[in-house]
C-alpha cells in the first residue's frame, strides 16, 4: 500500500524541507485518500497542515489552466497599468506578458506590484485561469513578489509575435508584427461627450493574413509599406472580424527584417477558415449544397434595411417596405461547409437577372419562383467567392465582395494532376 | 449552421463498397458509412449521369434513380418526405447530368447484404463542365486519402495510437479517425487501394478527349474497357431470360483477358453492388 504513494509522500516531504517525519504525512495521505480527497487535493492540504506554503513550482510550458499557489520565476516582457470597475470599486490593475525559457502567458495582476519590464521577479501564489480560451496568470492581492533573483540567462528578451491567421477575438497584451497595407486618419467623436479624437484605420498582413486594425494613438509610423512590431495590441471584434487595436499601452518599433505579406485574398480551405473567430479578405472555392429559403426577393425596412414580412418592421412598425434580392447559401468544399451571402448585385452576377426582372418574374408567375429559379441555376455549381469571414453564434458566414463560377481547363487540370502522380505518359 | 455536415466526395465504386457503418448511441444521432479510404461520411456530393428512374413505391410514392460516374452506380431512393426529389426524379430527362446533395443510407437485407444508396437533399441539373469539375475535385480527394491511408499503414501503429500520428502527420482529424477505423474493418486493404487508385486515373482520362486519351493512357495498358463494366454487359447480352451460366460467361471473357479469378471477384463486387445476383445455382442474372 505504502509504495504506491512513495513518490507522493516523497513530493510532500521535499515540499516541507524535511522537517515531517515519512510515516505521518503517508498516514495523512492514506486517510484523506479513503475518503476520496483527489489526490493532488490532498497533497496540498497535508502541506497546508504541516505549515508548508503548499506552491507548486512549474515553468511557463507547465501550466495548465487550474494550477493553484503558483511558484514561477519569470521575466517581465510587457507590462501596462489599466483602471477597472471590479464591483462599482475603481481598481489599477496591471496586465501584461511574462517568459521563462520555456514559454510566453499573458498574466493580469490584481493589485499594483512594482513590476517593470524586463524585471525578472520570482512569484509565489499566482494562479492560473481560461481567460478567452487563453492560459493567464493571474497574480492575486496575496501573492509575494521577491525581486532579488538574479540573472536567469535561458529567458527570451523578447516577446514572441503572434500569427495574424492565429488571432482571436478578446485576446490582449499581444505582440503582432506585419506590413501597413492602409492607413488612413480620421476624426471621430467620442462617447460620453469626450470630444473628438484622431484615429487611424487600416490594414495590417503577415505571411498568414491580412487583419483590420484602428489606432487611438497618432503615430507617424503608421503608414502604408512601413513594416511594424506592435506590441501590446488588443482585439476586439468588428463586425464579426477580430479587429486589432492599438491604444496608449501599445509601443510600436519598426521591424527590421523584412516579411512578405500575403498577396492579394488569402486562398483557403474551408475547413482551416473555420479554426478562425474571423477573417478579412479571404478566398474559397466550393460547391453551392443549398440555397435557403428567404433567398430571392424581400422586403427591407426603409429606415433600418431589416428584412421584413407583410410590410410590418419589428422596430419601426408599418412602412412602406424597399424591394431587394439576395441569396442566402451554403457552399461546401469537401472540408467543412460556410454560409454564403450575395447581394443584389452579386446575386445578378451569379443568377444573370437583375431586380427588375426578378420582380417582373415574381408577378407573372408564383411569388416564390425568383428563389426557386436562382435555386436551379445554382444548385450543385462551383463557385469562388472573396470577402470577409465572420463566425458568430449563428455559425460561419463569408459576406462576399466578389463571386464567380469557377472557369478552369479540366482538360489541362486533368493532365496535370496524372502528371503529378506519374502516370501521364508524356510527363 | 453549427456543425452542418461535410458533403464528402467520392467515387461510387468505393461508395459501393463501403460496409462499415457507425450508429450513434443515441436515437437522433446521426449514421456514418465509413468507407475503404476512411472517409466517415454522413453526407455526400455527387455528380453524375441519371441513367434510370422509376417509382416502385405502392401506395406511397418511393422514386428510385440510378446516377452513373466513371466508375459505377449510385442508387438514389426519394420517398414520401423527399417529394420534392420525387418530383424531379419523375421529371429528370434521361440520361442527363445531374448533382446530389444527400445523406449516405445503408440497408442490410435478410442475408446481411447490406444495400447503399443516398437519400437526396437536393437534385439538379447540371453540365458537363459542372461533372467534369467534380471528377477532378473527387479524384484528387480520393487519392489524397489513399495516400493517408498508406501512410497509416506504413506506421505500423496500433489503431488506438494511430488517429493521433495520423494527426500529427498534417491529416485532419476526421479522416485520421476515419482511416484508422477502416484499417481496423477492411481486409486486403492494400491490394483493393491498388485498384482503387488505377480506378481514380481512368476517372480522370474520361475527361480528356480521345487523342489526349492515347497519349495518357500510353501503350503499357491495352485495356481499354473497365473490366467491370465489360463483364456486366457481357452478363445482359448473353442473357436470354432464363440468366446465363457461369461457365459460360468465364468463357466469354477470358477473350478480354479476364481470368476466372478475376471473374469471381467481380461478380462478387456486382452482387455486392445490387447489380446482379444468382437465382440458381451457377446461374447469374444482372439486375
Amino acid at each position: 500500500m505504502g509504495d504506491r504513494y512513495a513518490p507522493h509522500v516523497a513530493e510532500i516531504r521535499m515540499a516541507l524541507g524535511d522537517k515531517v517525519g515519512e510515516s505521518v504525512i503517508l498516514e495523512d495521505l492514506e486517510k484523506l485518500v479513503k475518503y476520496r480527497v483527489p489526490l493532488e487535493e490532498a497533497k496540498r492540504s497535508i502541506i497546508k497542515k504541516h505549515g508548508g506554503t503548499g506552491s507548486v513550482r512549474k515553468s511557463l510550458s507547465e501550466l495548465t489552466p487550474n494550477d493553484r499557489m503558483l511558484e514561477i520565476t519569470v521575466k517581465i516582457l510587457s507590462v501596462s497599468k489599466r483602471d477597472v470597475d471590479v464591483r462599482g470599486v475603481k481598481r489599477r490593475i496591471l496586465s501584461g506578458i511574462l517568459g521563462d525559457g520555456t514559454g510566453q502567458v499573458p498574466f493580469i495582476a490584481w493589485k499594483e506590484f512594482d513590476l517593470k519590464k524586463n524585471d525578472v521577479v520570482g512569484i509565489k501564489g499566482a494562479y492560473v485561469r481560461l481567460w478567452q480560451s487563453q492560459l493567464q496568470v493571474n497574480l492575486g492581492e496575496r501573492c509575494e513578489i521577491t525581486k532579488d533573483v538574479g540573472e536567469i540567462p535561458e529567458i527570451d528578451a523578447e516577446i514572441l509575435p503572434t500569427r495574424l491567421a492565429d488571432v482571436k477575438a478578446h485576446m490582449s497584451n499581444l505582440c503582432v508584427v506585419g506590413v501597413v497595407l492602409e492607413a488612413r486618419k480620421e476624426v471621430v467623436s467620442m462617447k460620453d461627450g469626450d470630444g473628438e479624437r484622431t484615429i487611424i484605420d487600416g490594414v495590417l498582413a503577415d505571411e498568414s493574413g491580412k487583419l483590420r486594425f484602428t489606432s487611438w494613438i497618432e503615430d507617424e509610423r503608421i503608414t502604408p509599406r512601413k513594416t511594424l512590431r506592435i506590441e501590446n495590441v488588443y482585439v476586439k471584434p468588428f463586425r464579426g472580424v477580430p479587429t486589432i487595436n492599438i491604444s496608449e499601452e501599445a509601443s510600436i518599433s519598426l521591424h527590421e527584417e523584412e516579411i512578405t505579406p500575403i498577396d492579394g485574398a488569402l486562398h483557403c480551405s474551408i475547413s482551416e477558415l473555420l479554426k478562425r473567430d474571423g477573417a478579412l479578405d479571404v478566398i474559397v472555392e466550393g460547391n453551392v449544397v443549398s440555397v435557403r429559403s428567404g433567398s430571392g426577393l424581400i422586403r427591407r425596412c426603409p429606415d433600418c434595411s431589416r428584412v421584413i414580412q407583410n410590410n410590418t418592421c419589428r422596430v419601426h412598425g408599418e412602412v412602406s417596405p424597399v424591394t431587394d434580392m439576395r441569396v442566402k447559401s451554403v457552399i461546401d468544399d469537401g472540408t467543412g461547409s460556410i454560409m454564403l451571402v450575395l447581394s443584389s448585385e452579386l446575386t445578378e452576377t451569379l443568377w444573370g437577372h437583375t431586380l427588375r426582372e426578378a420582380e417582373e418574374m415574381a408577378s407573372k408567375r408564383a411569388p416564390d419562383s425568383v428563389e426557386r429559379d436562382i435555386r436551379e441555376s445554382l444548385t450543385g455549381k462551383r463557385i469562388t467567392a472573396r470577402g470577409n469571414m465572420n463566425n458568430g453564434e449563428y455559425g460561419a458566414s463569408l459576406v462576399a465582395e466578389s463571386v464567380s463560377f469557377v472557369k478552369r481547363d479540366v482538360k489541362e487540370e486533368a493532365i496535370k494532376l496524372l502528371k503529378e502522380r506519374g502516370v501521364h505518359e508524356n510527363a | 449552421m453549427l456543425d452542418r455536415e461535410t458533403a464528402w466526395r467520392i467515387f461510387a465504386s468505393e461508395f459501393n463498397r463501403s460496409d462499415l457503418i457507425e450508429r450513434g448511441e443515441e436515437k437522433q444521432a446521426p449514421h456514418y458509412l465509413i468507407t475503404p479510404t476512411g472517409a466517415r461520411c454522413n453526407r455526400v456530393f455527387v455528380v453524375g449521369v441519371i441513367t434510370e428512374s422509376e417509382n416502385i413505391g405502392r401506395e406511397n410514392d418511393l422514386w428510385r434513380a440510378r446516377v452513373a460516374d466513371p466508375t459505377g452506380t449510385f442508387t438514389i431512393y426519394a420517398g414520401q418526405y423527399q417529394s420534392e426529389a420525387g418530383i424531379f426524379i419523375s421529371k429528370a430527362e434521361i440520361p442527363s447530368f445531374v448533382a446530389v446533395i444527400g445523406k449516405a443510407r445503408t440497408y442490410e437485407r435478410g442475408d446481411g447484404e447490406i444495400q447503399r444508396s443516398i437519400r437526396p437533399e437536393e437534385l439538379n441539373t447540371v453540365d458537363e463542365y459542372t461533372r467534369d469539375l467534380w471528377i477532378l475535385d473527387t479524384a484528387r480527394k480520393t487519392l489524397e486519402r489513399i495516400d493517408s491511408m498508406r501512410i497509416g499503414i506504413k506506421a505500423g501503429i496500433e489503431s488506438e495510437k494511430l488517429a493521433e500520428y495520423l494527426q500529427s502527420q498534417k491529416i485532419t482529424r476526421e479522416l485520421s479517425d476515419g482511416i484508422s477505423r477502416a484499417l481496423r474493418h477492411y481486409s486486403e486493404i492494400e491490394e483493393y487501394l491498388k485498384r482503387l487508385e488505377e480506378e481514380v486515373y481512368r476517372a480522370v482520362r474520361t475527361i480528356l478527349s480521345e487523342e489526349e486519351m492515347t497519349a495518357s493512357r500510353g501503350e503499357a495498358i491495352e485495356e481499354v474497357i473497365e473490366p467491370k463494366e465489360y463483364v456486366a454487359n457481357v452478363m445482359e447480352m448473353l442473357d436470354t431470360g432464363n440468366g446465363v451460366h457461369y461457365s459460360d460467361l468465364t468463357e466469354a471473357v477470358s477473350q478480354a483477358k479476364i481470368t476466372p479469378e478475376t471473374l469471381e471477384t467481380i461478380i462478387k463486387e456486382l452482387m455486392s453492388e445490387g447489380r446482379c445476383y444468382e437465382p440458381t445455382i451457377g446461374v447469374l442474372r444482372i439486375v
